[in-house]
């Protein structure tokens, strides 16, 4: 009641607008819109400018697409966000959010909008991306997010790849990455989101980030992962939380989430330095990581060699200096083709 | 009729509630119900005390007249609340602009000179069914959720708490998408105020 009251003394007329209307107006604020009104030309000439505007509105009551919304406005509102699931591909997605915040869903604007910024990134390419809060978002090869962002929301859409959020704290303005038709909102932590073809995967590095249903509230602190969600927990998704140092995927086809303690966080993070680390991987996933940064495909092409072990931290900028490395720690050869770069073991092996 | 609006002359209401004696019992109740929200609309408004008794008898004889009045106050069409409020609003904003048209030729007939105010000229009518029509082109534009937030409180008088458990968001969440709505609107109303002075 307070914030209404102190927006109605500081804020623009739009608040004065809204709570003039509202069933729990106060005598106070009232009192407070009368004295604004009073006291200052330029809002008064505002004020009655808009409730004259708001008036001559009411000859639009009967417009098709208003008296659709008053009949059914559920069925609107549902439509839209399967129109929105239908363009972006997803079947299904992924809500995480930190901290006790109410979420809801609320459609992207429409593309004439000014506030909202996209940006995308080449294979190789990074971008980092820094908000008027001090969050910063660092968006990784090949990816693509908009932002919505002003001075009550702020919202970015995770469209394609994967990018880092260190997230500035701000309780009352929640910071929500949509993944599809789910989201991800945030206050005041660090987190990698990485789109897979199947699933998505949420690397919380400091904080902790909460996956849940986009009609739930979240209710304080009673989620949380325990041992018993190193399995996987079928759908419907309860409120789930999970801390620092957790990993937690979400399989869109299936509806299954699970969530796993890896032995260090320092990888989910590390490509924004350009080095990724690599501790005991197989060189085929090694390849698979690397395929990801680089315009010219990379490929084993002798099975012997797929399952060598890889201990050591490669640079994702100079793909080249990549692979000399990994040819000097490992019985493999590498050759460059018109079209590809081959890995193949070395000869006399 | 709250006793806060009781006093001074109802001849208008009772002239105009001698043909529908069961509507005045209606429009009574309304304004019991209803009479502080009402007062503390008036008070935002800024209505001067000296003219709350006229606007509340002009209000009162205007519901008495509105047809099928029951039917727009059910609760399946919508807050009867809200529904009062915009009928005053709807009055208000009448009465100012019959008073700028009599202020202003009041002024001229001094010889002051006036800015011409509201006066339905065919070029205002003209201006005014553009106006309409952008603001329908901004309604259509708005994020669903500020519009579906924005029509159902203009256009089916749900009240704020209605239309967060149609929208199943808080009531925190739709006044801040009315807030978000209103500047949209307040934006395109810049806009073509500020062509329309250009224009001229």
């Amino acid at each position: 009641m307070l914030k209404n009251l102190q927006e109605i003394m500081d804020g623009d007329v739009e608040h004065a607008l809204v709570r003039i209307w509202s069933e729990d107006l106060s005598e106070a604020e009232a009192a407070a819109i009368h004295r604004r009104v009073q006291s200052d030309p330029k809002y008064r000439e505002e004020f009655h400018g808009s409730m004259e505007v708001l008036a001559a509105m009411e000859a639009l009551a009967n417009d098709g697409e208003h008296l659709e919304i008053v009949r059914d406005c559920r069925r609107v509102v549902h439509e839209h966000k399967l129109t929105r699931m239908a363009a972006l591909g997803v079947a299904a997605g992924l809500l995480l959010a930190v901290g006790a915040l109410v979420i809801s869903f609320s459609p992207w604007r429409g593309s004439n909008d000014s506030q909202l910024q996209e940006y995308f990134t080449r294979i190789g390419e990074q971008q980092v991306i820094e908000l008027g809060d001090g969050s910063v978002i660092s968006l990784n090869t090949a990816g693509r997010l908009a932002v919505d962002y002003d001075e009550e929301l702020r919202r970015v859409l995770l469209e394609r790849g994967e990018a880092y959020f260190e997230v500035s704290e701000d309780p009352v303005r929640p910071f929500t990455v949509d993944m599809g038709v789910r989201s991800v909102t945030a206050v005041g932590t660090a987190f990698n989101i990485r789109k897979y073809p199947e699933h998505y995967q949420v690397a919380v590095v400091e904080g902790a980030v909460a996956f849940h249903e986009p009609t739930d509230e979240l209710h304080g602190a009673p989620w949380g992962v325990s041992d018993a969600d190193h399995a996987a927990i079928s759908s419907p998704l309860t409120q789930r939380r999970v801390d620092a140092g957790w990993v937690a995927e979400f399989d869109v086809s299936r509806g299954v989430f699970r969530a796993f303690q890896p032995e260090s966080m320092e990888r989910f993070g590390s490509w924004r330095s350009g080095m990724l680390s690599f501790y005991g991987e197989p060189l085929y996933l090694v390849v698979q990581e690397l395929n990801r940064y680089s315009a010219k495909k990379i490929s084993i092409e002798d099975d012997s060699v797929k399952g060598l072990v890889v201990y050591t931290a490669l640079s994702i900028r100079e793909i080249d200096h990549a692979l000399d490395g990994l040819a000097r720690a490992l019985p493999i050869e590498v050759t460059e083709q018109y079209d590809r770069i081959v890995l193949t073991a070395t000869a006399g092996n | 009729m709250s006793r806060i609006f009781a006093s001074g002359n109802k001849n208008i209401i009772d002239l105009a509630s001698r043909e529908r004696p069961g509507r005045r019992k209606v429009v009574e109740q309304l304004f019991d119900e209803h009479a502080r929200a009402l007062r503390h609309f008036l008070l935002g408004w800024s209505i001067p005390p000296d003219e709350i008794d006229d606007v509340v008898q002009e209000l009162f004889s205007r519901l008495l007249g509105v047809e099928r009045l029951e039917e727009k106050m059910s609760d399946s069409t919508g807050s009867s609340r809200s529904y009062l409020l915009t009928m005053a609003n709807n009055l208000i904003v009448d009465r100012r602009r019959k008073l700028q048209v009599r202020n202003a030729y009041a002024a001229e007939q001094r010889g002051i000179g006036s800015e011409s105010v509201d006066e339905r000229t065919p070029e205002r009518i003209i201006a005014a069914e553009l106006e309409l029509e952008a603001m329908r082109s901004v309604i259509k534009n708005m994020r669903l959720n500020w519009r579906v937030a924005f029509v159902l409180q203009r256009f089916g008088n749900l009240s704020y708490e209605e239309i967060a458990l149609h929208m199943g968001v808080s009531v925190r969440q739709v006044d801040r998408y009315l807030v978000r709505a209103m500047r949209r609107i307040r934006e395109a109303q810049r806009k073509i105020k500020a062509a329309g002075e250009k224009s001229c």
